[in-house]
């Protein structure tokens, strides 16, 4: 199959940094014997493996499922958040897209609310505080009505699991000039306003859940769709305009 | 010690409803001078810990990821089980309960699996009520299919991503707490001890994984909701982070393991590529509702599958199940492929796979169908591949998928440390010997949402606590014994690499504990799992900082915990002399290769207690009692 | 209005008060362009209208309205760009366009160029309303005195003291004569250029702002929006060329009339059914 095509030798260039406080630099790497078949993340291991052989840090990055839903894995690749190809995670992208002698730059998302823990690895709780803020419906345990209750149109569940696909791997507000977490944190909302479980919290929601987000430093959206095109589950910018739909309407509604 | 199970007496339809009313409650305004932590943030931990916030009790919970909603349920694919009987095609309880008592081929305890099937129904609508997306009707109404060979559609799902969905919703309910202050949630820590006092479980030593500091949490239950331990094989579908550390240091704290040689082996994955693989991706069970499976008759025959003409193909799953054909459960189809590569006839460059063929479906259906029911598999497929399965065959192969045993709870969950509950796969009880598809997902939600609320209100309400905070000796005592720990890991500095041990492991189980396990070969395996531990804590090399983020280091200590794991394991596989579910002891079969359980003997749930000594366990039985499904011979003839 | 004020302080509310004040300003430059194009017509016609609007008594509100809209256009467009450049305190080292990736992204020159073309529009519009409002005053009859002595373009020639009294700004004539300087018609065609790639982005861009973009109607709403722009920026910047290339050269003319351009008014209305006799090349003839 594709391993006999041979090996590979590829040039990095990774983003070093050893803490949160300390300067980072890139520095420059030889991955040898790169498969073909080898997705990019195993790449890297192959890299670390030879790193830890002499005796050296290896490059610290995020991974886990490597099946492309978990959204731990995410880096710029030459430039672009999970790299060239078109709706797949770092963990997806594999070295037959490269060719022998390639050089591929690597960083960490960049962003004031994703500070760099180590290397490529970010810290993006503000995610986390941003759905915190209102992205679920209140329902405790025990308290729901059976479940055929209350129907759905089937075309807004399908709307809402597009939406709901959200991984929250941090590609949109990396790719973003403007660090904006727009494209996140309309996605959730989107998802849960096209639900009728959803619409009791609907504005408080939508004012929460935005707040949350400048709170967290993130920029605003030029509406230019780089997140949309870099989304490894290609969530779409409408949930954008939704977003700043339920934010008016809300805007409009609060007595207080 | 004599295990008791705790489960209550009465008719089995009945005695989930009793018990819940025999449970000591604890009054509304006490709750929240209780504190219970919660580790990990699976469908079980993050069900749980939301379901006990927002009862009133003060949760602590942890998890390895830098987000709840990363924990490996999220890469759930198939669906849901629920016995909602939505099809109106003769579901009920009482047959998810059978199917599933039968599919575990009879190694689960009754009673806990009828409450499974009970509480099903409520998942299902806690689920919606959450927004969770599943796939509807046009009019409206949730849509079922069938899964995993099952005679009723019974499994709801969202698309391709039904865990991912169900996490989320879970999630949403933890964030919500978390956002109210009755959670507080501690993101990258790993667990790595339990601090009993009194013989109580009591708090639990965890690592900092930023800041690589160890912290002390006190709390007066402690929930393990932290998976399976599949990666003790090293290549399995499981994620990365996905390992046996907190299970096996609350087994070596005194909580008995059980049933650990009860693995699933998946059917359906894609095949390994070459030795810098890390993982092995899962390709939905589904595929075998029109896909073929078949290998060329003739040994070492590597023509290209077109080239293969019809007279030449074996379908050997057709050809040796034909009433279930390429449906038969996941054991059944995993040890067949199994027995062809190892016949010399498997396919592609390794030898080790088997063709799932769609030709014929792509025939009768047009490739139009097959793309919308399998587009995204498909596309998954030739992304790993990069080959094109509407032209060409796809290749699979089988490999570890889940574990169906873990820490022994009884009927409430707590394992035998008092004030420690175990819930969702990191405990052993619901699916026996074998898993059948889409249950679970239910099983973690049914502890975290609908068991774990009831019953540790018993234990709160019951148990006498002695004042404890982190001062506590035991605390330090567990913080200094870890420390020493990582020091020693950080000061071998050997030649050999954490990930090179594992993979050695790895092979060492998947060839002598793996599909087919033998005597001879698990006697050899207890021969060699010693060795490499021991040559791990003499050669290998974990460099990097012990006071910052250093994966390696995290992954240092878990392998270790995989080298003494495995061989209770092997232990466990030695000691079952029958073969069950995902249990295959080549020594006990049928004359036609098949499974033979031997229930005079096995009938008992193998509960292992840690005496300090790898070697040599204690086991404890449990008795299995069959009072509404009576075992018969699994057949899929 | 400190509510008011708090709802567009968040980064919904500040992209809506853009596109409110950025649609606002769309709305005025169509009703520019219509008005430009009345010249096409003939001067009389442009003079009348120019004259009508001048007559509007709350004329000065609307214009201060007019600059408030795009002082706040300006104000939301500089805090917007500082808060995204916070946002982002260490750059990549490399940075690439999504675009390149996939087409979903609608990343372009016009969207990453909006501050630079702002400000050239900026600068353009001061100039220009210097130019057009404060700048020559070539007087004239207005339009239902005498259609003739507009004609001739000699506002002197009144021997009625009570005339020239009434005798208004030529705008007409201020227009083409500057149109027939190639310099003027250069700068300006070039602002129209960089008129249109600000409106390529920013019309699609604010309907998505204010949540009126939905996946089906997103395709029409882009493409709405490039013809919009080149409707916009090419009806513009078409005057002066065709005024260069196809209207004769007006004389020379004194500049005369009140010495407070300002001051000019009050007018009797201009009634179009009657100015209608008078034909664009009546004024060329008249010229000549």
């Amino acid at each position: 199959m594709a391993e006999n095509q041979g090996s590979m030798t590829i040039n990095l260039k990774v983003w070093r940094q050893a803490g949160p406080k300390q300067p980072g630099q890139m520095k420059s790497y030889v991955a040898e014997d790169v498969s073909p078949d080898m997705s990019f993340l195993e790449m890297l291991d192959v890299v670390n493996e030879s790193l830890i052989k002499r005796g050296e840090d290896p490059i610290a990055f995020d991974h886990d499922c490597r099946e492309g839903i978990c959204g731990s894995c995410g880096m710029m690749i030459n430039g672009i958040a999970h790299g060239p190809d078109p709706g797949t995670t770092v963990c997806q992208l594999h070295m037959r897209r490269y060719k022998d002698g390639d050089t591929i730059i690597i960083e960490p998302w960049r962003a004031r609310a994703f500070p760099v823990i180590k290397d490529l690895v970010v810290d993006r709780s503000a995610f986390d505080r941003i759905i915190a803020a209102g992205g679920y419906i209140s329902v405790n345990t025990g308290s729901a009505p059976d479940a055929n209750a209350i129907p759905v149109p089937r075309d807004n569940a399908e709307r809402a699991m597009d939406s709901a696909a959200c991984i929250s791997c941090g590609a949109c507000a990396a790719q973003c000039k403007n660090a904006s977490a727009a494209l996140f944190t309309s996605a959730k909302m989107n998802q849960l306003s096209l639900l009728p479980q959803g619409q009791a919290e609907r504005s408080d929601r939508a004012r929460r859940m935005v707040l949350q987000m400048d709170h967290e430093g993130f920029g605003n959206c030029s509406n230019e769709g780089e997140c949309e095109a870099v989304c490894p589950k290609e969530i779409s910018m409408s949930n954008i305009a939704v977003m700043n739909r339920e934010y008016e309407k809300a805007a409009l509604q609060k007595k207080s | 010690m004599k295990l008791d199970s705790k489960i209550p007496a009465g008719p089995v339809a009945e005695k989930w409803e009793h018990h819940k009313f025999n449970l000591k409650l604890v009054n509304p305004a006490n709750k929240r001078k209780y504190t219970i932590i919660c580790v990990g943030t699976g469908l079980a931990g993050a069900s749980a810990s939301a379901s006990l916030a927002e009862l009133g009790y003060n949760v602590l919970t942890f998890c390895i990821h830098d987000s709840p909603r990363r924990a490996h349920s999220i890469a759930a694919q198939g669906g849901i089980n629920a016995a909602k009987n939505y099809a109106n095609d003769g579901d009920s309880v009482y047959r998810l309960f059978y199917d599933t008592v039968k599919g575990g081929d009879y190694r689960a305890r009754e009673a806990n699996v009828y409450r499974l099937a009970q509480v099903s129904n409520n998942i299902i609508d806690q689920c919606v009520a959450q927004g969770v997306p599943f796939a509807r009707e046009y009019g409206g109404q949730l849509t079922n299919r069938s899964f995993g060979g099952a005679q009723v559609s019974r499994t709801f799902y969202a698309r391709g991503q039904t865990g991912q969905q169900l996490l989320l919703g879970a999630y949403g309910a933890l964030m919500r707490q978390v956002d109210a202050g009755t959670v507080k949630l501690f993101p990258r820590r790993e667990m790595l001890d339990l601090v009993l006092v009194d013989g109580q479980a009591r708090g639990i030593t965890i690592r900092n994984l930023i800041t690589g500091e160890l912290e002390s949490y006190a709390a007066d239950a402690v929930l393990l909701c932290t998976g399976g331990y599949g990666n003790v094989y090293f290549l399995s579908t499981n994620a990365g982070n996905s390992n046996v550390t907190a299970a096996w240091r609350a087994h070596k704290k005194g909580a008995f393991f059980a049933n650990p040689c009860f693995t699933q082996i998946h059917p359906t994955c894609i095949p390994v590529s070459g030795e810098h693989q890390s993982k092995l991706t899962l390709m939905s069970e589904s595929l075998r509702n029109d896909g073929r499976v078949w290998v060329p008759k003739a040994k070492g025959d590597n023509r290209p599958a077109s080239q293969i003409p019809e007279a030449e193909r074996d379908y050997f799953l057709e050809r040796r199940y034909p009433a279930f054909g390429n449906l038969v459960p996941r054991d059944v189809a995993s040890r067949a492929a199994k027995a062809v590569c190892d016949e010399g006839r498997g396919v592609g460059t390794t030898g080790l796979a088997v063709y799932l063929d769609f030709a014929e479906a792509i025939k009768r259906l047009g490739e139009d169908t097959i793309r919308a029911r399998y587009g995204n598999l498909f596309q998954m497929y030739e992304k790993i591949t990069d080959e094109n399965p509407y032209q060409t065959p796809m290749r699979i192969y089988p490999a570890v998928h889940y574990t169906m045993g873990g820490l022994w709870v009884d009927y409430n969950l707590m394992s035998t440390i008092p004030g420690l509950y175990v819930l969702g796969e990191a405990n052993f009880s619901d699916h026996g010997a074998n898993r059948l598809g889409a249950s679970a997902l239910m099983q973690g939600l049914a502890d975290g949402y609908f068991v774990i609320p009831y019953t540790i209100g018993d234990y709160l309400a019951t148990a006498k606590f002695a004042k404890v905070s982190t001062d506590h000796e035991a605390f330090k005592a567990s913080a200094v014994e870890e420390q020493a720990k990582i020091n020693k890991l950080l000061s071998i500095k050997g030649s050999r690499t954490v990930l090179e041990f594992h993979r050695d492991l790895g092979h060492i189980m998947w060839e002598k504990v793996g599909m087919g396990r033998t005597e001879a070969g698990l006697k050899e395996a207890l021969q060699q799992i010693p060795r490499l531990r021991q040559e791990f804590w003499e050669n290998v090399t974990v460099p990097g900082p012990a006071d910052n983020l250093n994966p390696n280091l995290e992954r240092a200590g878990r392998v270790a915990d995989f080298l003494e794991f495995a061989e209770l394991l092997t232990l466990d596989a030695l000691n079952r002399r029958e073969s069950c579910g995902g249990h295959f002891r080549e020594e006990s079969q049928t004359p036609e290769g098949e499974a033979q359980r031997d229930d005079e003997n096995f009938s008992y749930v193998a509960a292992w207690e840690y005496t300090g000594d790898f070697a040599k366990p204690t086991l404890h039985q449990e008795p299995l009692v069959f009072e509404e499904v009576h075992p018969s011979q699994r057949s899929y003839k | 209005m400190a509510k008011g004020a708090k709802i567009f302080s968040t980064a919904v509310g500040k992209k809506v008060a853009m596109a409110l004040t950025g649609l606002g300003l769309c709305i005025y430059l169509v009703l520019h362009l219509a008005g430009n194009l009345l010249l096409l017509t003939g001067s009389t016609q442009f003079n009348a209208y120019a004259h009508t609007l001048t007559a509007i008594p709350i004329l000065p509100l609307i214009e201060l309205g007019l600059l408030a809209i795009f002082l706040i256009h300006i104000y939301e467009a500089i805090k917007v760009s500082l808060e995204n450049r916070n946002a982002r305190p260490v750059g990549y080292q490399t940075k690439v366009w999504a675009r390149t990736k996939s087409q979903k992204s609608v990343k372009s020159v016009s969207s990453t160029t909006m501050m630079w073309s702002g400000i050239i529009i900026l600068v353009f519009v001061a100039l220009h309303v210097w130019h057009f409002k404060y700048g020559k005053f070539y007087a004239v009859q207005p339009a239902n005195v005498a259609v003739g002595t507009a004609n001739t373009g000699v506002a002197t020639s009144s021997t009625n003291p009570q005339e020239a009294q009434e005798q208004v700004r030529d705008l007409a004539y201020l227009v083409i004569s500057e149109f027939k300087k190639p310099l003027i018609v250069a700068l300006y065609v070039a602002s129209m250029i960089v008129l249109g790639m600000h409106l390529f982005h920013a019309f699609s861009s604010a309907f998505q702002s204010l949540g009126v973009s939905n996946p089906r109607y997103r395709s029409i709403l882009l493409r709405t929006g490039q013809i919009f722009t080149i409707v916009i920026a090419g009806g513009f910047a078409f005057l002066p060329v065709w005024v260069y290339l196809m209207f004769p050269t007006p004389p020379p003319r004194n500049i005369a009339g009140p010495d407070n351009g300002m001051a000019v008014v009050p007018l009797t209305h201009p009634r179009l059914t009657h100015t209608r006799l008078s034909q664009s090349h009546v004024l060329r003839g008249g010229h000549q």
